[in-house]
């Protein structure tokens, strides 16, 4: 038995999304205490890692564990009719599939097929970073989306007390220096002095696929390490976490 | 030359790829095998090999850089295996191919003096044979490229397979499937020769594309283990013992599913001298435990501009517009690394 309903169909919408821009098809894992989907992008350069707690419901029933497998651009065409407010209900349904109700005032239901999954378990990447810092959402996309005007790619670096992001190229250069008195930051730890290029273009589509109303995101990377950003749902544990491979320069 | 697996290989066993999508893997190249096939398919209209001015074969060189510029440009992360002290039961197998070049070379000779110029590029890739300096020249290469290299303690498609299998790297590449046998989980076949390729002796052009065999999935469709699909090989036969006469793959296949191993067969008279335990074992040894080394801290570094073009525009000859353009290809955009580093 499984039934999960919620409210927040904007998470639903970052979820779906994030995994848009790197999958054709996702497995979501229903376990009895919460959703978890780990998956990477075909090139194994990107990889998402989301754990969903049942508190963060508004009902969560599941009695088992169950992999769902669906294709991407069905499950967006669902979420697509669900506005903000109305509430949404996830079941089985008969024949391998499964049933999204979008209810406000009048009541939509969706069916679709469950994928046969050839889903394998991955583990996430196990690096010690050197680096962290917590920056408001909307300010990391503004300093990716400044690098984007010279560089697709963008050399991050820490410092005690100072996080810098530069952009470069044949265009130009851009250089966005934070530090902790920058009203956008909340906390930058360095371990260790630590710098290391990714793809602009990587973060900004996780980024963007955020739910604007979220506050903070944690940012955490390494000398020549994958850089890991992690976005809180709630303030009850359930996150959605994005790493990114190095670029090799 | 490998043993020969093709007929067990169906095309649903091979999934067949772009270039494009190997992006950020990294993959170990046998390189004997990669250098030999650039020797024998890079070649003039007469089928005479590139050379230099001072007439060294640069064929070798031609392609080992311009195919590996293709893979760093695409974010393919390449290390070349070359082979060490051959197997001592492969003396015989070296013996018999240099007898082939040789006769290929006389008969290569034979068609000059007619002027056969059909004939003449048949011939001469055939007697095509990888000289030590060649190999010396390769490593050189890549040196200068900043493309790793691995010497191999012995048969170099055996440490490229261990190192696949390892995870050192994703997926190991040769035209041979002797790397299934060896260990590797992925091979990945066509890479050193994708593109448009002419069939031989035909006016037809093909397009080859890289392809992937998983050895798992292979090993699960027949329902046998990898020591059994080597018993398979050593009956139809490898480059380390001749295969049993009438025993092709599909018999052997089907042999080894039926009694399990070699020495369980009863229905072949004779096996037992054919193949004696002593064979068998060292056989299946050079398969299975075969002499390998562990290698660490592999590193793609920037390649040296000014030293590719002193080695190969002014000592061999190469256009030095050409090397710089291909140099500029991998200068654009860095490559992009894979998660799996830090599993």
């Amino acid at each position: 038995m499984l039934r999960v309903v919620t409210k927040d169909i904007e998470l639903w919408n970052t979820v779906v999304k994030a995994a848009s821009a790197l999958l054709e098809e996702i497995a979501l894992e229903f376990h009895p205490d919460r959703i978890t989907m780990r998956s990477m992008d075909p090139s194994h350069i990107a990889m998402l890692n989301l754990d969903w707690l049942a508190q963060s419901f508004d009902e969560y029933s599941c009695d088992g564990e169950y992999v769902l497998a669906l294709r991407i651009e069905d499950l967006e065409n669902v979420i697509k009719r669900a506005s903000r407010g109305e509430s949404m209900e996830i079941t089985l349904g008969e024949g391998n599939t499964i049933v999204f109700k979008v209810s406000d005032g009048y009541e939509k239901e969706y069916t679709l097929h469950i994928l046969e999954s050839a889903h394998t378990a991955i583990p996430v990447p196990k690096v010690s970073f050197a680096a962290k810092f917590v920056i408001t959402l909307k300010g990391f996309r503004d300093a990716l989306d400044d690098i984007s005007t010279v560089s697709d790619q963008v050399n991050i670096k820490a410092e005690q007390g100072r996080i810098t992001m530069i952009g470069s190229s044949e265009y130009g250069n851009v250089k966005v220096t934070m530090t902790t008195s920058t009203p956008d930051i909340k906390e930058i730890t360095v371990q260790d002095q630590a710098s290391s290029s990714y793809s602009v273009e990587y973060l900004q589509k996780f980024v963007k696929s955020l739910k604007s109303g979220l506050d903070f995101i944690t940012v955490e990377f390494g000398s020549r390490l994958p850089i890991k950003v992690q976005a809180a749902f709630d303030d009850k544990g359930s996150k959605f976490e994005y790493y990114l491979a190095p670029r090799l320069d | 030359m490998g043993v020969d697996l093709s007929p067990l290989i169906d095309e649903d066993d091979k999934e067949k790829v772009e270039l494009d999508s190997l992006n950020s893997r990294k993959l170990s190249i046998d390189g004997y095998n990669a250098l030999y096939q650039f020797l024998t398919t890079i070649r003039g209209e007469d089928g005479s090999p590139l050379m230099d001015s001072q007439g060294r074969i640069t064929s070798h060189l031609s392609g080992l850089f311009y195919r590996t510029i293709n893979f760093l440009e695409k974010g393919i992360r390449v290390v070349y295996v070359f082979d060490g002290k051959p197997p001592e039961l492969k003396a015989k197998e070296i013996e018999e191919r240099q007898r082939t070049r040789e006769e290929a070379l006389k008969m290569y000779e034979e068609a000059r003096t007619q002027g056969n110029v059909e004939l003449m590029k048949k011939y001469s890739s055939r007697a095509a044979s990888l000289k030590n300096y060649m190999v010396q020249d390769a490593k050189r290469l890549l040196d200068l490229l900043g493309v790793p290299w691995v010497q191999a303690p012995s048969e170099g498609e055996a440490q490229a397979a261990y190192m696949a299998m390892k995870g050192i790297v994703w997926g190991s590449v040769s035209q041979d499937y002797d790397s299934l046998l060896f260990g590797s989980p992925r091979l990945v076949r066509n890479l050193t020769v994708s593109g448009k390729r002419k069939l031989p002796g035909k006016d037809i052009y093909i397009d080859i594309s890289p392809e992937i065999i998983e050895t798992p999935r292979l090993l699960e469709k027949y329902g046998i283990t990898r020591e059994q699909l080597v018993d398979v090989a050593i009956l139809i036969g490898t480059d380390f013992n001749i295969g049993v006469k009438g025993i092709g793959p599909k018999t052997a296949l089907k042999l080894i599913k039926k009694y399990g191993r070699i020495e369980e067969i009863t229905e072949v008279p004779g096996l037992k001298e054919l193949l004696p335990e002593s064979v068998l074992n060292e056989v299946r040894g050079i398969f299975l435990k075969p002499n390998v080394t562990d290698v660490e801290g592999l590193e793609w570094k920037q390649a040296d501009e000014e030293g590719l073009v002193e080695f190969l525009c002014n000592e061999r000859n190469f256009s030095e517009e050409r090397v710089r353009n291909a140099l500029r290809r991998i200068k654009k955009r860095p490559a992009t690394g894979a998660l799996d580093e830090w599993f």
